[in-house]
């Protein structure tokens, strides 16, 4: 199988005044072209983390990989010269960011914003061209192109998130990165825009990672999810074995259990108990542990191992047992 | 804009009225009669009392501060009580002196400052940025005027490059003005470095910065385009504290080298009591800081898109009315 | 995460205290501080007051030796008593004036910014008046129509800085006039005075602390500069700038004589500029740190 993009086993730390702070540890992943990989897990389970590293925007020089491969159609992104991640960027994976309130510069015309992406790629296009682009751009999010002029702060906060999505399909790339693009928003205009990106995925046939603390984001786009919990993937699965299926993890069991939801079947209102560890101690055993109800001494222990039943990754001593789930 | 720009003219007022206010009642309030102080210590009662009269010093404070603002209004700023001349003309020829230092310390602050300070923000971390950093903290925490005399004894007295002080006599050359200009700007230059360097990196860790090149923009086009004008807004407004600072500074300055400026002047005339003399020194730095802080204002408006539209709006609906 | 929240009083200051520890450099200021005042309060035990008047033409101009450290100037009186007694001067005008401009200006700030209304704004006028105008130029004018002296030289200093602690309180303030915890002290019928020093002041005491040893280090540099200029501190007595001004005209034979005093100055402003820094990193680690 072709995947787009894969992540195997990556490790992220920070260095902070408090001590190194272990973000992301032993991470894998894979999106397929043209499909949704949902990734969902609560603050700080190295969600976002992951999703800069691909790109390389972490913060420098706090964060550093510490291990692990980034393969982008086979090449190892971590390995890539400055000039290609450049070229990469905005072109063939786009990244939409959390707060649209500060994610735009304030200083330019939203216009010249989103035209900026093909004046960088598209070098060989004219003026004209790109300005007309620009502005079908602005008219396919919605944006009509008499507000080619306005500056960020004319726009409502739904209309920046917008805009950004502008910016991010300027060259039509063939991996969106979406890190909670509808948080910062109102409900309503979430749908909206989720809507929107819905849409806009088919039309342009892209692949999106979508991350959110959302399952209900999770269930209505996407087709794969991501289980991420203190910076370890705990389970991977469609959507219909995260929702619908017969076994989970015992985490994903948690957080399904926190949404209150008759589509569900879920009569009871179990929100997980207990606080995510310290980042910035490693734990020998299983990392949802000491918050799992099933949690015995061996997890304390031993870290879990990854097993498998067919494309269903549940990491969870639970299933070490069961011979239909493979390592 | 024009409208602000006017707009703004008029908060000058208040800001020059305060600072001669707090001065005027500064000279007023402090002890020591200028009539006393003038005559000396073995003049009769009698003389003193009557050019008390002639100043009209028994009037109430209040009566005598709207007396002077009364005069100003009509361009005239009194008479030295010292030496009998018009404030204005002793003015005319000090004012020179002491915009040349402030306006090249100025200069030096936003060429050599800021461009310093932005770098070491773009190099964070890099050997460039230390040693730049080390210079500014030990630049703001010198005493400048003892730098000052560090640099006499090598430039002025071993090297004989550069004259110690102003000429009493005889025409002043650039060399006249290294050491002063040096003296007036090198604290302020290394604060600024400090300061725009903080800002620029709160700049180039902000979310739109990530945007940029998460456009795949090179790292310059991030920096020269994005992070600079964005930086531009806090250290528009950091010059202008600076100018503030530098109002203070060139007295110091003015007073250590000898040059005869309306800080030196200012000095002798607050300590003999030489009310309209120390007033219209005063005057003058006021309505510099004002002038300054208004220029700074403006300028914020223009590269600030939220505040520029509001002006902006407001006269293409009066043009449309 | 919100800001100007109440921490638990014990547990942010030893947060605060273990990040200040982490910045070597500001430890170094902070020992450097702690020497210097030692120096101070120890002074008689160090050098006898004798040695700091003590004219000698006999030993005139000596260069630095055993017997005289820092060496002698051109009345022959020992500079080392004469530096070391000095920082007594220096030191102690420079906090003080700080101190007392801050508990002045929390006074003000705090009525301003809590009253709010009327009285708020009638004092932030006054308050931008004097503001307008730069603190070493009312410094300088206030010394100069007061005449030279120790008591003077205090008035000066404390009044040009009450403006900047004002602003820093009201600001501190405002912030946190209307956060949900001062609303609820208010809704429980807590007196303003109460919430005035249970609530605001602990909540403004680090930003107040950082402009405190910021404005510190300029008032000693100010102090050394009027009393250079002859606005401050009078010729016997050996304040730094006074020293400074004294040796001026012997500093081409004798560099020691203007090197030495200078070097007070400059480790005296170092030490509380980088405790100062030290302290605005400790309390906002955002700003050093590594974001997200």
């Amino acid at each position: 199988m072709e995947d787009l993009l894969r992540i195997e086993n990556l490790h992220i730390s920070y260095r902070t005044m408090e001590g190194t702070v272990y973000a992301v540890n032993g991470v894998n992943l894979s999106v397929e072209k043209g499909e949704t990989l949902g990734l969902v897990g609560e603050t700080g389970a190295g969600k976002t983390t992951t999703a800069l590293s691909i790109l390389n925007l972490l913060p420098k020089p706090a964060a550093s990989v510490d291990q692990g491969r980034i393969l982008f159609q086979n090449r190892d992104l971590l390995a890539a010269s400055k000039r290609e991640i450049r070229k990469i960027r905005g072109d063939r994976i786009a990244m939409i960011f959390q707060d649209p309130m500060t994610s735009l510069n304030t200083s330019f015309r939203i216009g010249n914003q989103v035209a900026e992406v093909l004046r960088i790629h598209r070098k060989e296009l004219g003026k004209r061209e790109i300005e007309e682009r620009t502005a079908r751009l602005l008219e396919t999010v919605g944006i009509g192109r008499e507000r080619w002029d306005d500056y960020p702060h004319q726009l409502s906060g739904g209309m920046k998130q917008r805009v950004m999505i502008a910016m991010a399909l300027a060259c039509s790339p063939e991996l969106l990165l979406a890190d909670e693009p509808t948080t910062a928003l109102d409900v309503t205009i979430q749908a909206q825009v989720l809507q929107l990106m819905r849409h806009l995925k088919e039309e342009f046939g892209m692949a999106m990672m979508l991350i959110t603390h959302d399952l209900g984001v999770v269930a209505e786009n996407c087709e794969r999810v991501a289980v991420l919990y203190a910076g370890e993937v705990l389970e991977t699965g469609t959507a219909e074995e995260i929702f619908d299926g017969p076994v989970r993890h015992p985490y994903t069991e948690g957080l399904l259990g926190a949404i209150p939801s008759p589509d569900h079947k879920i009569s009871r209102l179990s929100p997980v108990a207990g606080q995510t560890p310290d980042p910035s101690k490693l734990l020998p055993g299983c990392v949802f542990a000491p918050r799992c109800p099933h949690c015995s001494k061996r997890c304390l222990e031993d870290k879990p191992k990854e097993r498998q039943r067919g494309g269903h990754r549940i990491k969870c001593h639970l299933f070490a047992d069961k011979a239909e789930w493979r390592e | 804009m024009l409208r602000y720009g006017g707009k703004r003219l008029l908060a000058l007022i208040p800001v020059i009225l305060g600072i001669t206010f707090v001065i005027f009642a500064v000279l007023n309030y402090t002890p020591g009669d200028p009539a006393r102080l003038l005559l000396g210590f073995n003049a009769t009662e009698e003389s003193v009392e009557a050019l008390r009269r002639e100043w009209k010093l028994d009037d109430p404070f209040f009566v005598r501060y709207v007396r002077y603002l009364g005069g100003v209004i009509q361009g005239d700023l009194g008479i030295s009580w010292r030496y009998g001349v018009p404030v204005a003309k002793e003015l005319a020829v000090r004012i020179p002196n002491t915009l040349r230092l402030a306006a090249i310390s100025v200069l030096i602050m936003i060429l050599i400052g800021i461009p310093m300070g932005l770098i070491s923000a773009v190099k964070q971390y890099s050997l460039l940025d230390h040693l730049m950093l080390f210079a500014a903290l030990l630049l703001t925490s010198l005493p400048t005027f003892w730098l000052a005399l560090m640099m006499m004894i090598k430039f002025s007295l071993e090297l004989r490059w550069l004259p110690a002080s102003m000429p009493v006599y005889g025409a002043v050359t650039w060399k006249h003005w290294v050491l002063p200009v040096f003296m007036c700007a090198a604290n302020l230059t290394a604060s600024l470095v400090r300061t725009a360097r903080s800002h620029m990196l709160e700049v180039i860790r902000s979310d739109f910065v990530r945007t940029a090149r998460a456009k795949g923009a090179t790292e310059f086009r991030v920096i020269a385009y994005h992070a600079l004008r964005n930086v531009m807004m806090p250290v528009v407004t950091l010059v202008g504290i600076n100018f503030n600072l530098l109002m203070g500074g060139t007295v110091i300055t003015e007073q250590v080298f000898g040059v005869s400026g309306v800080g030196s002047l200012l000095i002798s005339s607050v300590r003999t009591k030489d009310v309209p003399m120390a007033m219209g020194c005063i005057l003058f730095i006021a309505v510099m800081i004002g002038l300054v802080n208004l220029a700074v204002d403006y300028f914020y408006v223009l590269v600030t898109p939220r505040l520029r539209s509001r002006y902006e709006k407001k006269k293409r609906k009066e043009a449309g009315a | 995460m919100k800001r100007g929240r109440p921490f638990r009083k014990r547990g942010r200051w030893q947060a605060v205290w273990r990040r200040f520890c982490r910045n070597r450099l500001a430890v170094a200021g902070l020992v450097l501080l702690l020497f210097l005042i030692g120096a101070a309060v120890f002074a008689p035990a160090i050098a006898d007051y004798e040695r700091v008047i003590h004219q000698d033409s006999a030993n005139r101009l000596i260069a630095p030796c055993a017997a005289y450290p820092f060496g002698t100037d051109a009345y022959g009186r020992d500079l080392f008593a004469r530096v070391i007694w000095g920082s007594r001067y220096s030191l102690s005008l420079g906090i003080g004036s700080v101190l007392a401009a801050m508990l002045a200006g929390a006074v003000i700030g705090s009525a301003a910014g809590f009253y709010g209304g009327r009285t708020d704004s009638m004092i932030m006028r006054l308050i931008d008046m004097i503001m307008a105008i730069p603190g070493t130029l009312l410094a300088i004018t206030i010394a100069a129509a007061l005449g030279t002296g120790v008591g003077n030289l205090m008035i000066a200093m404390s009044i040009s800085q009450i403006p900047t602690f004002a602003r820093v309180v009201r600001s501190v303030v405002w912030t946190i006039a209307s956060e949900d915890y001062v609303e609820a002290a208010k809704t429980y019928g807590s007196k303003t005075a109460r919430l005035i020093t249970r609530q605001i002041w602990p909540n403004a005491l680090g930003p107040l602390i950082v402009q405190a040893s910021l404005s510190m280090a300029q008032a000693v540099l100010t102090i050394s500069s009027l009393s250079f200029i002859g606005l401050g501190i009078p010729a016997p007595s050996p304040e730094w700038g006074t020293i400074l001004a004294e040796n001026k005209s012997y500093m081409r034979m004798y560099g020691y004589l203007c090197t030495i005093p200078g070097f007070a100055i400059l480790l005296s402003v170092i030490a509380l500029n980088l405790i100062g820094d030290g302290l605005r990193d400790a309390l906002d680690p955002k700003l050093s740190g590594p974001v997200r």
